[in-house]
């Protein structure tokens, strides 16, 4: 009986240690995510605010 | 005198049995016969009645076997107990000593027994009339009679009976000079009284013991059996039994205080004499009262007292002489003879000797007869009849030679020896069964240990496991418990995580929808505004395409986060969508997709292995577009044994690993492999391409 009950808990837990495992590879790849969006929002942000300065030095005078 | 103490101890065997009666009970036999209407009733309690008086009052017996008689006389069906009436009145007669009417009753009583074969009656006749026969001083026809009585008892399987018979037998032979085989015939009658646990009989087998000491003149140890047997004798009822035993140890004394010239014992005797005497009145027991006086006479002659011991035979003489009985007579003939002598009344003594002497020849004893022999042979020295007295002494030694003791002592002794083996080996045979006994007990004792022992160490053993098994439950449980708070603690943790994802799917929505935003703005500017200046369109396309480019990385990535694993065939898809994207837009280089054909579709990665396998060939790619300048690229899938082998070739111009600073794509790349534990190889020199080789 306790043999059994152990079993299945060690069954679930197995379960649920893969599934943290998946779960944290994902994770990890978000963090890259994040951090190789980050880095793109900051680039595209300053392109749009370079080019915002350039027309406003060209064209607004 | 010998004679005499046989007789008694005959006595003693006939009458065994008859000796317990109660008031009570011939009051009831009374009643039973004055009351009673049936005449067989009437008959029984009248010859119970015979039974009862008959030890106790002989005039009573007389009276009721009388009633008994005339009663019986000539009724059907109460013919036994006329006989036995008959039987009892012969009886009787003997009591009182006068043989001849006691011998015509027993003729009587034969004539009417002897064609109806009844065993008790029988058996009492054939034992009765021997100790008749006995009294008479005729042994052969009494051995005789005893024998048959007790072949009769072996045959009726009556051990009792034979017990009886068989002492009476020995006392027989053992009168008639077969002192040896009487022995053997004790013997029997011992062995069978110890069977029987019959006490009062194994008293008489000590007394015919002593018989034989006695007829040996070892009177001590006569003495010694007599007494023994007067000790058994005296927790019985019968008074016969006592009288003849006090009279038998009264004799003892007699002869040891003649031996020893011991006046201590013949005062012993007198007393034990008179003891027997006043028994042997108290139940009118006149066979005892004339030995008794007989006996002090005899007492009086070796106390040199001759004209007392005169008197007194003179006086027993006469009732001898009444009761025609030759045993007394034939001793009180040779004893007046010897008192006589010494008074040196020698033609009196002779007188008495030569009466004696036929009788004590018929009688056929061999002491007896050298006894008067000698007697014989005295008197006629002192009255110098030399002739005479040479031959009466002659005849002495004739006889005593024929009569050797010591054959007999001998038997005597080895009896004795025989008879105390026997009583040491039936001590040692119960002291072997109280130690097979105690052994037995040792043994149960034992058993019941090692049945303790055995119990306790199966308890011990159980216990010892239950203890063990309950321990291993414990620690189970306390595992299951752990394993238990490990299982909240991950799920929580995934809980967690889940929420992460999801919070962040919300976020990529987001993102990708204001990137998306972003590049419409960007791309409305372009076309919705005529841009002259050729700085801010590229600037705008840059943007553009940068944002873009963003959007897949994002949609890459959720497209591999959506995925539990990634199949080979969705990573083959996505790398061909990707080179043939590659291959559209850069028109100068030639794109080549190899795949093993070993590869199956089924292959899985996971999602952080497919996601950055597709990355890492992407970078390859967008490096050997950027930098090779090269014309052809390929992209090569191959299957090693547990391996997946990933190659990104191109034919550009190479660098020199040595010398050129690895750039963001490379490091990503590197970084990549790392973490999904692949192997990365980069080969590459001037002007012969670059080869970028991940195995997985």
């Amino acid at each position: 009986m306790v043999n059994k009950t152990y079993a299945k808990l060690q069954e679930k837990i197995g379960r649920e240690q893969f599934k943290f495992q998946r779960n944290s590879e994902k994770i990890r790849m978000l963090e890259d995510l994040h951090e190789s969006l980050f880095n793109r929002l900051f680039k595209i942000t300053r392109d749009i605010i370079l080019m915002q300065k350039f027309i406003f030095e060209t064209h607004i005078k | 005198m010998k004679k005499l103490i046989l007789s008694i101890f005959l006595i003693i065997y006939s009458f065994y049995g008859f000796c317990q009666s109660s008031q009570n009970k011939i009051d009831s036999l009374k009643t039973i016969y004055t009351t009673s209407k049936i005449s067989k009733e009437k008959a029984e309690a009248l010859n119970n009645l015979v039974d009862q008086y008959f030890d106790k009052n002989k005039d009573s017996a007389e009276v009721y076997i009388l009633k008994t008689l005339k009663f019986t006389e000539g009724k059907k069906g109460l013919e036994q107990i006329h006989i036995h009436s008959l039987l009892k009145y012969a009886q009787l007669f003997i009591v009182k000593g006068d043989y001849d009417t006691s011998t015509s009753y027993y003729k009587k009583s034969w004539e009417k027994l002897k064609n109806k074969y009844d065993y008790f009656l029988y058996n009492k006749y054939y034992g009765d009339l021997g100790v008749l026969n006995f009294y008479k001083g005729d042994f052969k026809a009494a051995l005789s009679n005893f024998d048959k009585a007790l072949q009769l008892a072996k045959k009726e399987k009556n051990e009792e009976d034979q017990l009886r018979y068989l002492n009476n037998k020995a006392l027989a032979m053992s009168y008639l000079g077969e002192a040896e085989a009487s022995l053997d015939v004790h013997e029997e009658a011992i062995k069978l009284a110890e069977k029987l646990n019959d006490s009062t009989a194994l008293g008489k087998s000590f007394n015919n013991i002593g018989l034989i000491y006695e007829d040996m003149k070892e009177y001590e140890k006569a003495l010694e059996f007599y007494l023994q047997s007067l000790k058994i004798k005296q927790n019985s009822t019968s008074k016969i039994d006592i009288a003849n035993s006090l009279y038998n140890v009264a004799g003892m004394y007699k002869e040891i205080g003649e031996k020893n010239n011991d006046t201590l014992y013949y005062a012993k005797a007198e007393k034990h004499y008179r003891l027997a005497e006043e028994k042997a009145k108290e139940v009118n027991y006149g066979k005892v009262i004339l030995f008794s006086k007989a006996g002090m006479a005899q007492l009086a002659t070796v106390r040199n007292q001759p004209q007392k011991a005169i008197e007194i035979y003179k006086s027993v003489l006469d009732e001898a002489e009444k009761a025609n009985d030759s045993q007394t007579l034939r001793v009180t003939y040779l004893n007046l003879g010897v008192n006589y002598s010494k008074l040196n009344n020698l033609v009196n003594a002779e007188n008495y000797f030569l009466k004696a002497l036929p009788l004590i020849i018929k009688a056929e004893n061999p002491s007896d007869i050298a006894s008067i022999y000698k007697n014989l042979a005295a008197l006629y020295s002192k009255k110098h009849d030399y002739e005479k007295a040479y031959n009466y002494l002659n005849k002495q030694y004739e006889v005593e030679q024929e009569h050797s003791k010591n054959s007999l002592k001998d038997k005597i002794s080895e009896f004795e020896i025989k008879y105390e083996t026997e009583k040491k080996e039936k001590e040692i045979l119960s002291q072997r069964a109280n130690i097979a006994e105690k052994e037995l007990h040792l043994n149960q004792k034992n058993t019941q240990i090692i049945g303790l022992v055995i119990l306790a160490c199966v308890v011990a053993v159980l216990g010892y496991l239950l203890y063990n098994q309950q321990k291993l439950k414990n620690q189970q449980l306390k595992k299951e418990s752990e394993l238990k708070e490990a299982l909240i603690k991950i799920e929580s943790q995934n809980k967690l995580q889940e929420q992460r994802l999801t919070i962040s799917r919300d976020l990529h929505d987001n993102i990708g929808a204001q990137l998306t935003f972003i590049i419409s703005s960007i791309d409305n500017l372009q076309y919705g505004f005529k841009m002259t200046n050729e700085k801010l369109t590229n600037k705008l396309s840059s943007i553009s395409a940068f944002t873009k480019e963003t959007i897949y990385e994002l949609r890459d990535t959720i497209w591999a986060m959506n995925k539990s694993e990634i199949s080979f065939e969705d990573l083959q898809v996505r790398i061909s969508n990707f080179v043939d994207k590659a291959n559209s837009v850069s028109k100068d280089t030639t794109f080549e997709f190899d795949l093993d054909p070993q590869i199956t579709k089924e292959t899985v990665f996971t999602s952080i292995q497919g996601m950055n396998i597709y990355r890492i060939i992407q970078e390859a790619v967008n490096n050997a577009l950027k930098y090779s300048e090269a014309k052809n690229i390929q992209v090569t899938f191959q299957k090693l044994e547990n391996k997946f082998q990933i190659r990104v070739t191109d034919d550009g111009k190479g660098f020199d690993l040595k010398t050129v600073e690895l750039g963001n794509g490379l490091n990503n790349i590197k970084k990549r492999a790392t973490e999904i534990g692949a192997t990365l190889n980069i080969a590459s020199q001037l002007g012969e391409g670059t080869t970028i080789q991940l195995e997985v």
